[in-house]
């Protein structure tokens, strides 16, 4: 077996082959991003449904009771858990995802594997987050809105895979920006909050004035949000275009941000 | 004869060059706005571009390492040593040149080498040995080996930010010991270790050597260069000044060293 090392090859090809015989570099970067995340602290992965629990209080209280927001005839906070868990799930998946090359600088400079996997391993990870998360919603939902299971609920891994792969694009871009340039863990702050505010999360997408309703179409998180909404709760109702949409547009950018990072990816030992 | 030359072939390197570029080295990162001006005044740019300064951190630099051979590098601070060692492990492309490697390569580039502090001794070991390239049954065989090896069993369950840089130093050595790869890279990461491990790692490093595994290290210690390396390569700027004879080839650098300066290199070792 003969390996060559050449300018302008890539270090690190991802071919199936590859990733496979490097599966357990991967699998040790998904367990370290667990070992460490809730290591040192009192309350461990209760955190991960915690989160999103508290900040559906606080909307609560500032939406639903003091702004009186309406949302269709779906309890104000099932509504807004729902958006809650699936938009925690991508903002600490592109918070830490984005900046975890250079976080891991040392990593980077000493050891050799494909670099993909650091950010792939915060999106894997906190799936296990997302799993907590909607387990705390089954539950809360449980004693405010019960719904018994349709058919329509096997629908739901699709979905989750669907925002997997708007987040790993997403997450992707970012990592390779952040290496590229410093400046971007500034913005990543103010992207995700910006972000939040114009994602139907903690108001309905009914809300949205119609010169704007475009905002929703291209985002697969609004859709995926609503959707999940949909198939749980039955409202609001979707058109299946709009789905349809928001699946192009999730693999447009997963295909964007990979060759984005692609571009990136030999700089990094040189640059982080 | 052709074939069986190249059968003992472990790594060859041809016309291996590697540029830095003044702002990757010394400023490191651009700004988004520099990155905009140059994009959108291309003509503005070109001026600054001339006095960008390219560094040559390898140029030109071929030599071959057969199975079993141990090759010391030699060279000042800053003569392309570490660069080598990165392009040799893939940590970073080259410029130029090709680099051909027969079988499995294992390094350690530096004293941490890639542990992770917040985690234990064996999540480290689990965590490096499979980036170094061991199947998961490998490192369940090996790991009571490596652990014993490094001397670190009273500590297995200390997160390794409480490591000393030395025990980090014996637990990396210890992995990429027993990894057995057909070729062996060693940054200068055991100069950080005690007397005694040196010893004792000097000693494993001809164990594995006369199992075929072919080991390039880096030490500034010219004692140890002559009498454990079968063979030298001297770097001067990025340029390769000597590959040869190990004892020829000390000689040759210590001669550099204090035709040049004051200081004799063997007063350090």
């Amino acid at each position: 077996m003969v390996q060559i090392i050449e300018a302008g090859q890539f270090l690190w090809p991802l071919t199936p082959r590859i990733v496979w015989n490097s599966r357990e570099i991967l699998w040790r970067f998904f367990l370290r991003e667990l070992q460490i995340r809730y290591r040192q602290t009192v309350l461990g992965f209760v955190w991960a449904g915690l989160q999103p629990a508290l900040a559906m209080v606080i909307f609560l209280v500032v939406f639903g009771q003091v702004a009186h927001f309406s949302t269709t005839e779906l309890p104000y906070s099932v509504f807004a858990l729902t958006g809650l868990v699936i938009w925690n799930y991508f903002s600490n998946c592109v918070q830490h995802g984005s900046t975890s090359l250079v976080e891991n600088a040392e990593l980077v400079r000493q050891t050799c594997f494909p670099r993909a996997f650091l950010p792939f391993a915060v999106i894997t990870s906190k799936l296990i987050d997302l799993a907590v998360g909607f387990v705390v919603l089954f539950t809360w939902s449980f004693f405010i809105y019960p719904t018994s299971p349709k058919l329509e609920w096997i629908l739901l891994p699709f979905l989750i895979f669907v925002g997997v792969i708007f987040t790993t694009g997403l997450t992707l871009f970012f990592s390779a920006v952040c290496v590229r340039f410093r400046d971007m863990r500034h913005v990543l702050p103010f992207f995700t909050q910006v972000y939040f505010f114009a994602t139907p999360i903690v108001y309905s997408s009914s809300l949205i004035h119609p010169k704007f309703t475009w905002t929703t179409m291209v985002n697969p998180l609004a859709i995926w949000i609503d959707a999940t909404r949909y198939i749980i709760y039955g409202a609001p109702v979707l058109n299946p275009q709009v789905c349809l949409a928001a699946t192009v547009n999730a693999i447009l950018i997963f295909i964007l941000g990979s060759i984005y990072f692609r571009r990136v990816e030999p700089l990094c030992a040189d640059v982080v | 004869m052709l074939m069986l030359c190249n059968m003992s072939l472990v790594i060859k390197v041809t016309n291996l060059e590697k540029k830095y570029t003044k702002y990757n080295r010394a400023v490191r990162q651009e700004t988004i706005r520099e990155y905009l001006i140059k994009k959108l005044f291309p003509f503005a740019s070109r001026n600054e571009k001339s006095t960008e300064e390219e560094f040559w951190a390898l140029r030109n630099v071929s030599f071959s390492v057969s199975r079993g051979e141990i090759l010391g590098v030699l060279g000042n601070n800053g003569a392309g040593k570490t660069t080598l060692f990165r392009v040799l492990s893939r940590v970073t492309e080259p410029s130029s040149g090709r680099v051909e490697i027969y079988g499995r390569l294992g390094s350690l580039l530096g004293a941490a080498s890639g542990f992770q502090g917040d985690l234990n001794a064996k999540e480290n070991i689990y965590l490096n040995a499979a980036i170094m390239g061991m199947t998961r049954s490998e490192i369940n065989r090996s790991i009571d080996a490596i652990i014993e090896f490094a001397e670190v069993g009273d500590f297995l369950d200390m997160p390794l930010k409480h490591y000393s840089s030395g025990m980090q130093v014996r637990l990396g050595f210890s992995i990429a010991a027993k990894l057995l790869p057909e070729a062996l890279i060693l940054d200068e990461t055991l100069a950080v270790a005690d007397i005694g491990f040196q010893e004792k790692a000097l000693e494993k490093i001809k164990e594995i050597s006369r199992a075929n595994c072919s080991i390039l290290f880096v030490s500034h210690n010219m004692q140890t260069v002559r009498s454990l390396c079968t063979k030298v390569l001297v770097l001067q700027h990025g340029q390769l000044v000597f590959f040869g004879d190990s004892v020829e080839g000390v000689q040759k650098y210590v001669d550099f060293n204090q035709g040049k300066k004051e200081v004799s290199v063997t007063e350090y070792s």
